[in-house]
């Protein structure tokens, strides 16, 4: 019986001490009650109270869980909470703070978010979250439960599918026995680490992640220029990113890694011819930019014999080089039913990329019509990232990312991908499905909003705009902090 | 700062080139922990961005809800954590969307400016910037100015196993007999 797959996460503490959404103001006037309501702290938040060197804060800030109790008890009323405008300022209005947060919870503890208060929302909004997923058979568990022997498969095979011709040819009378499919790759979760944004060119960053791509048993990208050292001790694990031009260069990395990839260029057929040459059962995977001219591209690459298209939105998931662009789930389901309806699906894998924030996006994504997703600002979050862009400015991180130890930045990685995959098992479980292969283009297993707006409401009020309200509104530079109820 | 006269390179008794360590010195970097609170933001990094050709290494910025929430602690941790000053730049007291929040802010870094006097670590390494209506121009000024002080007073040094102890510019270049 092949070995069940398994990760082993293992707390891994932040470096430095995670930003509260909240703070605790204390005012003037206390009256030094014998029965401070600092001592009755159900968390011991005042009694571990300290100052943070690196971030210069108050640490009750994070240390906090907002009961309100001190604020509510105390005789003098001089307690009170605001906004922690350090935290509200983190990411963008599509990274938001909330997102960065539980990754960073994740990757610290390696277990799936679960607050102990229900789920607070967004129930709907913009993006994935116009999505609801099926879960009709949560009431069905199976008797050892998803983690039990009625194993969830979570692996997917990148690569052409075996072609039916190919197969019978190889095992007919004249086929000799072998089999003369094309190579394929199989990885233990169906999501591949992408080209980082920010750090991408960090000893340590790159090292810790390359380790943690090797530990959960997936695939890299990375530029080729940049497997040198101790990359190059991973090779079976990174997919080179080729640039364009000679590829002579190259040949010992195509020759290791079990995955290449390349840009969507007009010379693309010629360097997969090339890259043939040098290694048959090396995959080629192409790099597509998801612009509205996609489809027609994707037909082309088809013809050119390549096995995956790696199809990239924009860091917010938006469709690239578009005057009202898409997101990418909507982009994604558009070409996958295309190849359905021209038989072609399994000639390809379709992997997609951008805009992928949270382990759900990832069963999303899955059932609009993708193989696999890359991640990249994930795995920089589990890194204690915030995803304020400084660093390309030239300026300092103020976390220091670049001089994490990568030891324990594989450790975070890890766990970030462990809390993901035992989401993605509870998506499955509960729709009762045992293999995410199963879970592609699945699209009567989800609600999209769009439609039932267009088929119901719509036919009464007709198309109605702004029907995705964000759910909480991002600070801007200079504005105030306020935070909306969804 | 200079302790005895200068006696020029050719007569300095230990070889140094005094004039030259008196320049090093006038521009050694400073670190100042700025906080300011959230509704400022917009004028407080037009000051900094202004600030960074006076010399200044590093600019520490964090944001607040209101200035009134920053405690007496942080405001000496900071300094004992390597700043060389603190500046806060609040609303003004009449202004202030917690009501009082400013006017707790003013109160608390008085506090910690008589402790820094009583301890001879100089009353003006902290201070408090009112943000009004004044031209930026003026509070550049102001805070540049106040930056210079800073660079001008004694200096917090780490010694190597990492605690700060306090240390003269001058002691640095300073000849022994």
């Amino acid at each position: 019986m092949p070995k069940k797959y398994h990760l082993k996460p293992k707390t891994a503490l932040s470096r430095s001490v995670p930003l509260g959404p909240f703070g605790i103001i204390e005012g003037d006037g206390c009256l030094n009650c014998s029965k401070c309501v600092k001592k009755a702290c159900a968390y011991e938040v005042y009694q571990k109270r300290a100052y943070d060197a690196q971030q210069m804060t108050d640490t009750a800030d994070s240390l906090c869980k907002n009961c309100f109790r001190c604020v509510q008890e105390c005789y003098a009323r001089i307690l009170s909470k605001s906004a922690n405008p350090e935290y509200w300022s983190m990411g963008d209005d599509y990274w938001t703070p909330e997102i960065i947060g539980t990754n960073q919870r994740q990757a610290e503890s390696g277990k799936i978010p679960v607050s102990g208060g229900g789920y607070g929302g967004p129930f709907a909004g913009p993006g994935f979250d116009s999505m609801w997923t099926d879960m009709s058979e949560i009431v069905r568990p199976t008797r050892d439960g998803i983690h039990g022997r009625e194993y969830i498969s979570t692996a997917m095979e990148l690569g052409r599918a075996c072609q039916p011709a190919a197969f019978m040819s190889s095992f007919g009378p004249e086929g000799g026995g072998k089999s003369g499919g094309s190579p394929r790759v199989e990885i233990s979760v169906p999501f591949l680490f992408d080209l980082l944004p920010f750090q991408d060119s960090t000893p340590a960053v790159l090292a810790a992640v390359a380790r943690a791509a090797k530990e959960v048993n997936t695939l890299m990208v990375l530029p080729a220029e940049s497997i040198a050292g101790e990359l190059a001790f991973w090779a079976w694990h990174l997919v080179p990113l080729l640039p364009p031009g000679n590829l002579g260069r190259f040949i010992p990395l195509i020759q290791q890694c079990r995955m290449v990839q390349i840009l969507a260029d007009d010379e693309a057929p010629k360097r997969i011819e090339e890259i043939k040459g040098y290694r048959a059962e090396a995959i080629v995977s192409v790099r597509l930019p998801l612009t509205p001219r996609a489809e027609e591209k994707v037909e082309f690459l088809l013809e050119s014999g390549v096995e995956v298209i790696h199809l990239l939105a924009d860091e917010k998931g938006r469709e690239l080089e578009a005057s009202t662009p898409q997101f990418i789930k909507d982009r994604i389901r558009n070409i996958h039913q295309l190849l359905v309806k021209k038989g072609e699906r399994d000639r390809v894998t379709l992997i997609g990329g951008g805009g992928i924030a949270l382990a759900e996006h990832v069963a999303k994504a899955i059932i609009c019509g993708a193989d696999a997703v890359s991640i990249d600002r994930p795995l920089l979050v589990s890194l204690e990232c915030r995803l304020c862009g400084q660093c390309k400015k030239g300026e300092s991180c103020p976390v220091g990312v670049g001089n994490i130890e990568p030891g324990w930045g594989r450790q975070r990685a890890v766990n970030l991908v462990a809390a993901w995959h035992g989401q993605l098992l509870e998506v499955l479980g509960a729709m009762g499905m045992r293999d995410v292969r199963r879970l592609r283009g699945e699209m009567g297993r989800a609600i999209f909003r769009e439609d039932i707006e267009r088929e119901t409401f719509g036919q009464i009020f007709g198309e109605r705009a702004n029907i995705h309200r964000p759910a909480a509104q991002h600070v801007q530079q200079g504005e105030e902090v306020r935070v909306l109820a969804t | 700062m200079l302790v005895g006269r200068g006696c020029g390179p050719s007569h300095c008794l230990w070889g140094r080139d005094l004039g030259r360590e008196v320049k090093r010195m006038e521009k050694t970097k400073v670190e100042i922990a700025i906080f300011f609170c959230t509704h400022l933001r917009a004028r407080v990094q037009g000051i900094l961005k202004g600030s960074s050709g006076s010399g200044a290494d590093r600019f520490r910025p964090v944001a607040l809800p209101c200035s009134g929430k920053l405690e007496v602690f942080q405001l000496t941790r900071a300094l004992e954590s390597g700043a060389d000053g603190v500046a806060l730049f609040g609303c003004p007291e009449d202004a202030c969307r917690y009501l009082a929040g400013s006017l707790r802010a003013r109160g608390r870094v008085g506090h910690t400016v008589r402790i820094l006097e009583e301890i001879g670590l100089g009353k003006d390494r902290v201070r408090r910037f009112v943000v009004e209506t004044q031209p930026e121009q003026d509070l550049l000024q102001d805070f540049s100015g106040w930056v210079e002080r800073v660079r001008a007073m004694d200096r917090f040094r780490k010694n190597h196993d990492g605690k700060v102890r306090n240390s003269t510019p001058a002691a640095e270049g300073e000849g022994r007999a």
